[in-house]
């Protein structure tokens, strides 16, 4: 168990908070069984402590990616999902911190080991994509620089010659064209999409066993965010990688994952498989995110669904469901209020379903509404 | 093609004497700074390309298209905040370059513009209610209790309370924000407001009040919307009537429910099935997708004959698209492209029946086989057909079958 | 890349044409007449003319103009009748002194500014970050001859560490052999550790009292964007690659944060090489500061005039240099790409 477990969260919140420590996590066990996980997240907590509050932005999550799945983590901004990735990297910077749980990566529990130990892992066993192209590569250095860098840093064995050659080939494998001679250009004279296909090439250079993507095509444009989409896919499959993308658009989810948890306020709130939430969203948040984007595939005519209100400040959570307020279902009901849901298992038309709702038994089983 | 096909300018007349503002074969270029190395006088670098559009009294007319389309310039010319290099914009057929200051700032007043970012947008000093009452001020309407009423009146409609009004941008959440934007454009009355991405900024939870909230206020006070977006999934909800621009040219002008059922113009066609959809079969449909070749060339590099041609899977590396620019077109009564060989990419997969739509819905199961048929000719590496028979191809004959029903 | 230098150049141009037509005109506008200054209240009136004359005193401005700045970039400074000697060998004799001072102050400011900087920013140290931004506050808002004075009474006369303000060496010292007329460059040279030692300890007083309201700019200047640089989304990634978390820094937020230090940097050091008036009078350094104080005492224009010149030439030529390297270093400046919106 990790020492950071010892600084327990109880008692230093508010009385849901206090109710919801104690509900143990139980997990979908169906999903680990399988044996062999390339990753697993155990009651993963991370605050923000800004002096006069302290941010929970994520509070208590577990979850489990088998070798070669593909996690799609919905939420929008604030819900958490950037703490999440970066918690799980130990990239966290100050004034975050993780204040509970394992990280357990190919079998080893990451959490709370020295920055040499997680260095040597990060790039190497477990790797990173952020979303601004802009800004993920450093302006004053070249593309080649900070190519060779990435393989460098786990092959210090590899000559200049050897490196250069690696890199030439990495961009090549990105479908970037005169490899070898825009290898000296900076990152403002490649263009957007360019840009992100040298962040999937930095960090697919040691063949990574899991990719964590954050936001990895929303600020690209439309058609450059499908080549990217695509080019993702096909090294992905080629390097067996495990992937947690992080997104806010389902639209994605439903293209390039196997799977998807819904996060609001801190926690997964639906966890199952992309079939079951197009299929059956069984989560009310879920299914208002679903239903409040314009779908080509389902014109509505009149206003749309919208959610009202906004997401809840993660330094004063509510208690009860932090979605009682905006939810369909819940919004005037006691029990949502005042009782924080537990995570239940629910069997939907394709497959089971993590939920956490007073009402996710019903939900999963009749048509949602 | 007869010869009384209309033509590129005839689009800013269609619809006759309806229109409120038109655009007639506006350019607008700006000097590309630094040059090149060799200290060679500066490239200009061409925003737009003789776009020609009028919007229709009560409608909501979108410009769509990818980063460096010209969309936002387009919209900044139309409201002469941006002086275009040529051709003219009409407002209620009054050309806004005949107008003297006064009569522009009282143009203005009809006609008001919603920036994207909410946040820039705002003076951080001032109260939300000094804010919307701004515009009143530098109109000089009504005294200083109408003003406050006025002020106070519209932020309700947006959804705000006379105690928030009291309060700064920064104790609002974004989507507060933009609501403080659109009362302050809307305070005024104008006839025409120009909406330049007003929910990209937004949470995705929050987007869809202030599509409704917008939709709303265009009902009750019988308004005009030019609304500007990258994203076809909310054109396609929003908006009545659609251009989509490329490289400042519009390449496609149609009423909504033709341009996303049928497009004509592979880079429409492109764009529309580049949008992720979040509904069941996602990965058969990114497959199955058309890819584009390549990134949007730069503006002070634009090819000689159609902007699209270096990217397009019709009409890469045919003579006559590298050649000759396509005009602007009528190809179906009111359905405008410009290209040699509109409708040759195929129809977008899920263009059936509207029925199929719904089938689609939530809750409801695929039909069975619906999923898309995979399109032919996905971002073919070599150019399609032959170059020897690529002019004499007509329009007409599928040779890239685009839609496998 | 030639039109940034050339452009560069027209710029520095202008700023020493700007420079010499203030020196020109306020030696002009200043009360006193330069030839019964130098003749004394009881010359006659006709030699007083004569010597106006001589001075090219009824000359059009223009060409008095003209002939002051040509004379001025042939060398010919003209004479400083208070010191009875060439301004120009005067200021020879004091440009030494000055530069000593200048580079030491420079040194010690850069090295304080950029330690402090990381030693705040790289961890979050909320105590050190206070006393830091508070001695810059502190020193931005003192002025540079109080800060001297405050410096003598506590290391020379209170703690009597320092030697007080007896110029660069102690009175019984011989200043080392020649070389590069820096006396600490010298003494090393000549091995003579001892005369190291003893110059050194005169420059460290005069160094920090030079320095610090350069210092206070700097730090606050650094500490800001090294904290911009190092929330950047490439930090991030670079130790997502596996950098440790100081590699990552060093490599990547470092180089970021100095490039817009680097011309603020070329500010501060122009202005040492410009010397400092005031500090130079407290210490008694025998520097082209304390030259121009005493000529401004006794109005000596041909100093004044060649002081104020020779500063904006000096202060420019290190911006242009700065500038020249900044386009070298960042290779947005270096590599002008066309991007347009």
């Amino acid at each position: 168990m990790s020492p950071l477990r010892l600084r327990s969260w109880t008692g230093r919140t508010g009385d849901g908070e206090d109710e919801l420590a104690e509900t143990p996590a139980k997990h979908d066990d169906a999903a680990g069984a399988g044996g062999s996980l390339a990753l697993s997240v155990r009651n993963l907590r991370t605050v923000y402590e800004l002096g006069h509050a302290t941010v929970q932005a994520v509070r208590d999550v577990s979850f489990d990616l088998r070798h070669t799945e593909r996690l799609g983590v919905v939420g929008e901004s604030g819900s958490g999902k950037s703490a999440l990735a970066l918690s799980i990297l130990g990239l966290l910077e100050p004034p975050g911190r993780v204040a509970a749980g394992e990280v357990v990566l190919n079998g080893r529990n990451i959490m709370g080991l020295s920055e040499r130990r997680l260095s040597s892992i990060r790039g190497r066993e477990i790797a990173l994509i952020l979303q601004d192209p802009m800004s993920a590569l450093d302006p004053v250095k070249t593309i080649g620089a900070q190519l060779q860098q990435a393989i460098a840093v786990h092959n210090p064995q590899l000559r200049r010659s050897a490196l250069r050659r690696r890199a030439v080939e990495l961009l090549g494998e990105v479908d970037i064209s005169h490899a070898e001679r825009r290898l000296d250009d900076y990152p403002h004279q490649y263009s957007g999409g360019m840009r992100q296909r040298v962040a999937i090439a930095m960090a697919l250079a040691n063949n990574p066993k899991v990719l964590i993507a954050d936001e990895p095509t929303t600020a690209l444009d439309v058609t450059t965010q499908a080549q990217v989409l695509s080019l993702l896919d096909r090294l992905v499959d080629e390097h067996r990688a495990a992937v947690i993308l992080i997104t806010h658009n389902l639209g994605i989810v439903s293209e390039f994952c196997d799977s998807v948890s819904v996060m609001y306020a801190g926690r997964l709130v639906e966890s199952s498989s992309c079939e079951h939430i197009f299929m059956r969203p069984t989560h009310p948040y879920s299914e208002a995110l679903l239903r409040c984007v314009p779908n080509p595939e389902r014109l509505v005519e009149g206003p749309l669904p919208a959610i009202p209100g906004f997401p809840p400040d993660l330094s004063a959570l509510p208690a009860g469901c932090t979605f009682a307020s905006r939810c369909s279902v819940g919004r005037e009901l006691a029990i949502c209020h005042e009782r924080v849901p537990s995570r239940q298992v629910v069997q939907g038309p394709v497959g089971d379903a993590s939920v956490e709702c007073h009402f996710a038994r019903e939900r999963a089983a009749g048509a949602p509404r | 093609m007869n010869g009384e096909q209309r033509m590129n300018g005839d689009v800013a007349t269609e619809g006759g004497g309806e229109l409120i503002l038109q655009a007639e074969h506006l350019y607008k270029s700006f000097a590309a700074p630094g040059g090149n190395r060799l200290g060679r006088s500066a490239q200009q670098a061409i925003v737009l390309d003789d776009v020609s559009l009028g919007v229709r009294r009560g409608e909501t007319f979108g410009l769509v298209g990818e980063s460096g389309c010209g969309k936002s310039t387009l919209a900044r010319c139309l409201l002469r905040l941006l002086e275009p290099s040529g051709g003219r914009v009409l407002f209620d057929e009054v050309d806004l370059a005949t107008l003297d200051r006064d009569a522009l700032r009282a143009v203005r007043r009809r006609l008001q513009f919603v920036f994207q970012d909410p946040f820039a947008s705002l003076d951080p000093r001032m109260s939300a209610r000094a804010i919307v009452e701004e515009p009143l001020l530098v109109h000089g309407i009504g005294d200083r209790d109408e003003r406050r009423r006025a002020a106070i009146e519209v932020l309700s409609e947006v959804g705000l309370t006379p105690e928030q009004a009291q309060r700064p941008p920064h104790a609002f959440s974004g989507g507060q924000r933009q609501r403080i934007g659109i009362a302050r454009a809307f305070v005024l009355r104008p006839e025409v407001a120009i909406l330049d991405e007003p929910i990209s900024a937004l949470d995705v939870s929050v987007q869809a009040q202030v599509l409704n909230l917008l939709r709303r206020l265009q009902l009750e006070h019988g308004l005009s919307y030019v609304f500007i977006t990258h994203d076809l999934a909310v054109a396609e909800y929003f908006c009545d009537r659609v251009a989509v621009l490329y490289l400042g040219q519009v390449v496609e002008l149609a009423e909504r429910e033709t341009l996303f059922r049928r497009p004509l113009h592979p880079y429409s066609f492109s764009l529309l099935s580049a949008v992720p959809v979040p509904a069941l079969g996602g990965r058969e449909r990114r497959v199955a997708r058309p890819q584009l070749i390549g990134e949007v060339a730069s503006l002070t590099e634009r090819p000689a004959g159609c902007p699209f041609e270096p990217r397009c899977p019709v009409g890469r590396g045919r003579e006559v698209c590298k050649r000759e620019r396509p005009p602007l077109r009528e190809l179906d009564a009111r359905h405008w492209a410009a290209c040699h060989f509109p409708g040759e990419v195929g129809l977008p997969p899920r263009a059936a029946t509207p029925g199929a739509r719904a089938e689609r819905a939530i809750g409801v199961a695929p039909r069975p086989g619906a999923s898309p048929a995979p399109l032919a000719d996905t971002m073919a590496d070599e150019p399609p057909n032959g170059e020897s028979d690529a002019d004499a191809a007509p329009a007409g004959e599928v040779s890239h079958q685009g839609l496998g029903q | 890349m030639s039109g940034v230098v050339s452009r560069r150049l027209l710029g520095s141009l202008g700023a020493i044409f700007g420079a010499s037509i203030i020196a020109f005109v306020i030696m002009r506008v200043l009360p006193g007449n330069p030839a019964r200054l130098i003749l004394g209240p009881l010359a006659p009136r006709s030699t007083v003319h004569a010597l106006n004359a001589q001075l090219g005193l009824y000359k059009p401005i223009y060409v008095q103009y003209w002939r002051y700045i040509s004379h001025f970039f042939q060398g010919q400074w003209g004479y400083s009748y208070s010191e009875g000697a060439q301004v120009r060998t005067l200021i020879g004799e004091r440009v030494p002194a000055t530069i000593e001072l200048a580079l030491f102050a420079f040194l010690i400011t850069m090295l304080a500014s950029v330690g402090l900087a990381l030693l705040v920013t790289y961890r979050r140290r909320p105590i050190a970050d206070r006393i830091v931004r508070g001695i810059a506050y502190l020193g931005f808002g003192t002025p540079p001859f109080f800060v001297s004075l405050i410096l003598l009474i506590v290391f020379f006369s209170i703690l009597k560490i320092l030697p007080g303000p007896e110029g660069r060496l102690g009175a019984q010292v011989l200043p080392p052999p020649a070389v590069t007329h820096l006396y600490t460059v010298d003494a090393l040279l000549a091995g003579e550790p001892g005369k190291f030692l003893e110059a050194l300890e005169h420059l460290v007083l005069p160094g920090l009292a030079l320095g610090m309201a350069n210092f206070a700019f700097l730090v606050r200047l650094l500490r800001a964007n090294l904290l911009e640089v190092s929330r950047e989304p490439f930090i991030t990634v670079a130790r997502g690659k596996g950098l440790r978390r100081w590699t990552a820094f060093r490599r990547h937020a470092l180089p970021n944060a100095f490039l817009p230090t680097l011309t603020a940097g070329g500010l501060v050091l122009g202005e040492f090489l410009a010397g400092s008036v005031l500090v130079e009078k407290v210490f008694n350094w025998p520097g082209v500061g304390s030259l121009v104080y005493e000529a401004i005492l006794k109005q000596d224009f041909s100093v004044v005039q060649t002081f104020v010149l020779l500063s904006a030439v000096m202060f420019v030529l290190v911006n242009l240099a700065v500038d020249l390297l900044y386009a070298v270093i960042d290779p947005r400046v270096r590599v002008k790409s066309v991007t347009t919106a």
